[in-house]
C-alpha cells in the first residue's frame, strides 16, 4: 500500500500541497482526480523523491521509500519521453535494467512487452521512426517492463485517442489484477469513471474527498434526475414528496428538451415519476448518483474549469522554478 | 542495485549511443587522418622531385676536367639519388634527346644548359659541378691537395646551446610537440564537451529524463554521463597518440623526446581532471536549455573560457614553456590541464606538476559539486533557465 501522509510543499507564494493525505492499496486502481494545478504532479513526483517536501511522509508498505523500494515502482510522468534515436527494444531493456533486472531478463521482458503491444516487429526500430500512437505504447511499456508493484501514472490518458484509452485502461486493470497498486491522475474526471476502484479528489493541494467510487458518488447526499417530456417543454419547478413532506425543486434546462433536477439521494424515485407524470407525458427518465465532476462541483464549490483558472501557474513551469 | 551499478548502466548506454553515432565516428576518423597527414606530409613532399637525372655533355663543350665526376658526386646533396652522364656528339642530337626525354639536360658549353623543362635543381647541379671541377683543376695547377683544402675549409656545424642547457634543435621539436599536444587536447575537449551538452539537452527536451529519475538520482545520471565521456576522450587521445606514434616511426624523422611516456601519462591524468571540470559545466549548460539552440547560448560562458584558455596556452605556453604566463597558467584549474603537458615536454619542476594537479583536482571537486546542484535543479524544470535562476532553484537530492 502507498501512503501519503500530511504532505506539504510550497513554491514561493504557491502552495502546491497543503496537508495532503491519501492511500493506494494493492490490487486497486486509484484515480487521483482534480483540476490542473491542484498539486497532482507534485504529489506523484514526491513518491519518486523528485520533490523536496516541506513536511509529511511518503511510505510504501509502511516503510519510508528508499532507492531500493523504488526499483519496484513504475513511473509514467506527465511529460513523457524516450531516447529518440534508441531502438525500442534496447530502450525497454535499459529501463528494465535500471529497475534492477538482469540483462537477459530485461531483454526478454522488453521483447515480450513489444509483442503484447503489437510492436513485435519493431524491436530494432528507433523510437523516432514509430508513429505517435506506437511511441505512446512504448512509453507505457517503459513504465511496466519490470512488472512493478506500484504503478504511478501522471495524466496517462491525455493525448490518447479512444483506442489508446481502451488499451491503456486494459493494461491498468491487468496490472491491478496482478496485485499491484495503481495510481493515476486525471483532470478529465468523467472519462475515468468506469475505470477507477477508488477516488481521491484533490483541489488546491488538499484531498477533498476519498473512498471507493460508490462511496464518493454517494458522499454528496444528492442524486440527479434527468427527464424529457413529450412536448420538450419542462416546467420551471416540480413539487416532489419527501420523507419530511413535499418540496419544490427548481428544474434546470438542458439541451434537446432534457431537464435536470438535483434531489436528496433519499428521495423515492417513484414519487418523482408520479410528480412528473402529473405535469406531462414522460418520454425519458433517469435517477442516478452524481458523476465525478458533479461531485467535484459539490465538494469544492466550483467546476473543474473554474478551479483551473483560479489555480495560477503550474508547478514545474519556468515561472514557478524562477521564484 | 548500488549507485556504482546504476552509473555503469548509464555510462554503458551513453558509450553505445556515441559509438553508434556516425558523426562522432567520422570526426574521430578525420582527426586521425589529419594527425597522420601532418606528420607524414613533410617527408612526402620532400620526396616529390625527380630522383634520377641523366645529363648529357656535348663533345665540344669544353668543360673542366673532372666535371662528369662532380656531377655524380653532387647529385645526392640536391636530392638526385643517381646521376648518369652521357656524351652527346652535336647540338642537333642534344635537342633531339632532350625532346624525347632520353636526357633531362645537356651541357652545351660552360655558359649554356639545354633543359626539357626549367628546373632549378638541375641548373644548380650543373652550375655547382662546373664550379667544383674548375676549382679542383685550379688547385691542381697551384699544386694544392684538394682533400687537405676541403678539410681546412669545412663549414663547422655548431651546437647552439641556451643558458639552461637545452639546445635549439630540441627546442624547435618541443615547440612542434607542444603545439600538437595543445591542439589535440582542445580538440578532444571540444568534441566531447559538445557531446555532453547535446546529450543532456536531448534528454531534457525529449523529456526522457523524468522517466529516468524515477529510479536514478540526478547525480547518478550526471556521473554516468561524465564517466562515459571521459572514457571516450581517453580512448580518443590514445588513438591519436597511437596514430601519431605510428606515423613518426613510419617516417623516422623525429626522435621522440625521452620523456614521451611520462608526458603521455601526465597528459591523460591532467586531461581526465580537466575534462571533468569542463564537461560538468557543459552538462549544466545543457540542463538549463530546452533545445539545441538554447544550449548554444547557455554554453556560451564555458565556450568563452575554453577559447580564452586555448589562446593563452598557444600564445603563452607553447612558444615559451618556462615564461611567467606559462607558470601562472600551471596553477589555474581551467588552464593547468593544457599548460602542464606542454611544459612537461620542455621539462618543468616536478613540484609544479604536483601543485598544478592538486589545484586542478580541488577545482574539480568544487565545480562538480556546484554543477551537480545546478544540474539537479535545472534538469526537471519545464523551460529555459538562466545560470542565476538555476542557482536559486531547488535541487533534487
Amino acid at each position: 500500500m502507498l501512503t501519503l501522509t500530511n504532505l506539504r510543499k510550497r513554491y514561493g507564494d504557491v502552495i502546491a500541497l497543503d496537508d495532503l493525505s491519501m492511500t493506494a492499496p494493492r490490487g486497486r486502481i486509484v484515480g487521483f482526480l482534480g483540476p490542473n494545478g491542484a498539486g497532482k504532479t507534485t504529489a506523484m513526483r514526491s513518491v519518486f523523491g523528485l520533490v523536496d517536501l516541506d513536511g509529511g511522509e511518503v511510505a510504501w508498505e509502511g516503510q519510508r521509500i528508499t532507492a531500493q523500494s523504488r526499483l519496484r515502482f513504475g513511473y509514467m510522468p506527465e511529460q513523457r519521453g524516450l531516447y529518440r534515436r534508441m531502438p525500442a527494444g534496447r530502450q525497454l531493456t535499459f529501463m528494465g535494467r535500471l529497475h534492477g533486472m538482469e540483462a537477459g531478463a530485461a531483454a526478454a521482458a522488453a521483447a515480450d512487452w513489444l509483442e503484447r503491444l503489437g510492436l513485435g516487429d519493431r524491436v530494432d526500430d528507433a523510437v523516432s521512426e514509430l508513429s505517435h500512437g506506437n511511441q505512446q505504447r512504448v512509453q507505457l511499456a517503459a513504465a511496466l517492463v519490470h512488472d512493478p508493484d506500484l504503478l504511478v501514472l501522471d495524466e496517462p490518458f491525455s493525448g490518447l485517442d479512444p483506442l489508446g484509452v481502451a488499451a491503456m485502461s486494459e493494461v491498468l486493470v491487468r496490472r491491478a489484477a496482478a496485485g499491484a497498486a495503481v495510481v493515476f491522475s486525471s483532470h478529465q474526471l468523467d472519462l475515468v469513471e468506469d475505470l477507477v476502484d477508488d477516488v481521491v479528489i484533490i483541489a488546491a493541494g488538499q484531498s477533498r474527498m476519498q473512498g471507493t467510487l460508490d462511496e464518493v458518488r454517494a458522499s454528496t447526499g444528492t442524486s440527479y434526475v434527468t427527464f424529457r417530456l413529450a412536448d420538450h417543454d419542462p416546467p420551471g419547478t416540480v413539487r416532489i414528496p419527501g420523507s419530511d413532506g413535499a418540496r419544490e425543486f427548481t428544474v434546470e434546462r438542458a439541451r434537446d428538451g432534457h431537464a435536470r433536477l438535483r434531489v436528496p439521494d433519499t428521495t423515492d424515485p417513484t414519487g418523482i415519476l408520479a410528480a412528473l407524470d402529473s405535469v406531462g407525458e414522460i418520454e425519458r427518465f433517469s435517477f442516478e448518483p452524481p458523476s465525478l465532476s458533479q461531485v467535484f462541483r459539490e465538494v469544492v464549490g466550483m467546476t473543474v474549469a473554474e478551479a483551473e483558472a483560479a489555480a495560477g501557474p503550474r508547478p514545474g513551469t519556468p515561472e514557478e522554478v524562477a521564484r | 542495485m548500488t549507485s556504482r551499478h546504476l552509473i555503469q548502466l548509464v555510462a554503458a548506454r551513453e558509450l553505445r549511443d556515441r559509438l553508434g553515432n556516425r558523426a562522432f565516428l567520422i570526426t574521430t576518423a578525420i582527426s586521425v587522418l589529419v594527425i597522420v597527414g601532418i606528420i607524414v606530409a613533410p617527408s612526402f613532399l620532400a620526396d616529390t622531385g625527380p630522383t634520377t637525372a641523366s645529363v648529357g655533355v656535348l663533345v665540344d663543350a669544353d668543360v673542366p676536367d673532372g666535371f662528369e665526376d662532380a656531377l655524380v658526386a653532387n647529385g645526392p646533396s640536391l636530392s638526385f639519388d643517381e646521376v648518369t652522364v652521357a656524351s652527346v656528339p652535336d647540338r642537333a642530337t642534344a635537342e633531339d634527346d632532350v625532346d624525347t626525354g632520353d636526357l633531362d639536360a645537356v651541357v652545351i658549353d660552360t655558359d649554356t644548359l639545354l633543359l626539357a623543362t626549367p628546373s632549378t635543381s638541375l641548373e644548380q647541379l650543373v652550375a655547382q659541378s662546373l664550379q667544383a671541377a674548375s676549382i679542383t683543376s685550379f688547385l691542381a695547377d697551384a699544386q694544392v691537395d684538394p682533400a687537405a683544402l676541403q678539410a681546412a675549409s669545412a663549414l663547422p656545424e655548431l651546437d647552439v646551446v641556451l643558458p639552461d642547457g637545452t639546445d635549439s634543435e630540441a627546442l624547435d621539436e618541443q615547440f612542434g610537440i607542444g603545439f600538437i599536444i595543445t591542439v589535440l587536447l582542445f580538440l578532444t575537449l571540444q568534441i566531447n564537451g559538445a557531446s555532453v551538452l547535446t546529450t543532456t539537452v536531448e534528454e531534457k527536451s525529449s523529456r526522457v529524463v523524468e522517466v529516468l529519475l524515477g529510479t536514478l538520482r540526478p547525480w547518478q545520471l550526471l556521473s554516468g554521463k561524465l564517466v562515459a565521456m571521459t572514457a571516450l576522450s581517453i580512448g580518443q587521445l590514445l588513438l591519436y597518440a597511437g596514430a601519431a606514434l605510428a606515423a613518426i616511426l613510419l617516417t623516422g624523422d623525429v626522435d621522440l623526446p625521452s620523456a614521451a611516456g611520462s608526458v603521455l601519462v601526465a597528459s591523460i591524468a591532467m586531461f581526465v581532471v580537466g575534462f571533468g571540470l569542463y564537461a560538468s559545466i557543459y552538462a549544466v549548460a545543457g540542463a538549463l536549455a530546452t533545445s539545441a539552440e538554447e544550449a548554444q547560448s547557455s554554453a556560451a560562458p564555458i565556450g568563452f573560457i575554453s577559447a580564452a584558455v586555448y589562446m593563452a596556452v598557444l600564445i603563452g605556453v607553447v612558444p615559451n614553456p618556462d615564461g611567467l604566463l606559462a607558470t601562472i597558467l600551471t596553477f589555474i584549474p581551467f588552464s593547468a590541464p593544457f599548460a602542464i603537458p606542454v611544459r612537461m615536454t620542455a621539462g618543468m619542476p616536478w613540484w609544479e606538476v604536483v601543485v598544478g594537479f592538486t589545484v586542478t583536482l580541488l577545482g574539480l571537486v568544487v565545480i562538480v559539486r556546484l554543477a551537480g546542484r545546478l544540474y539537479s535543479a535545472a534538469i526537471l524544470s519545464g523551460g529555459k533557465l538562466s545560470w542565476r535562476a538555476a542557482l536559486r532553484a531547488e535541487p533534487i537530492t
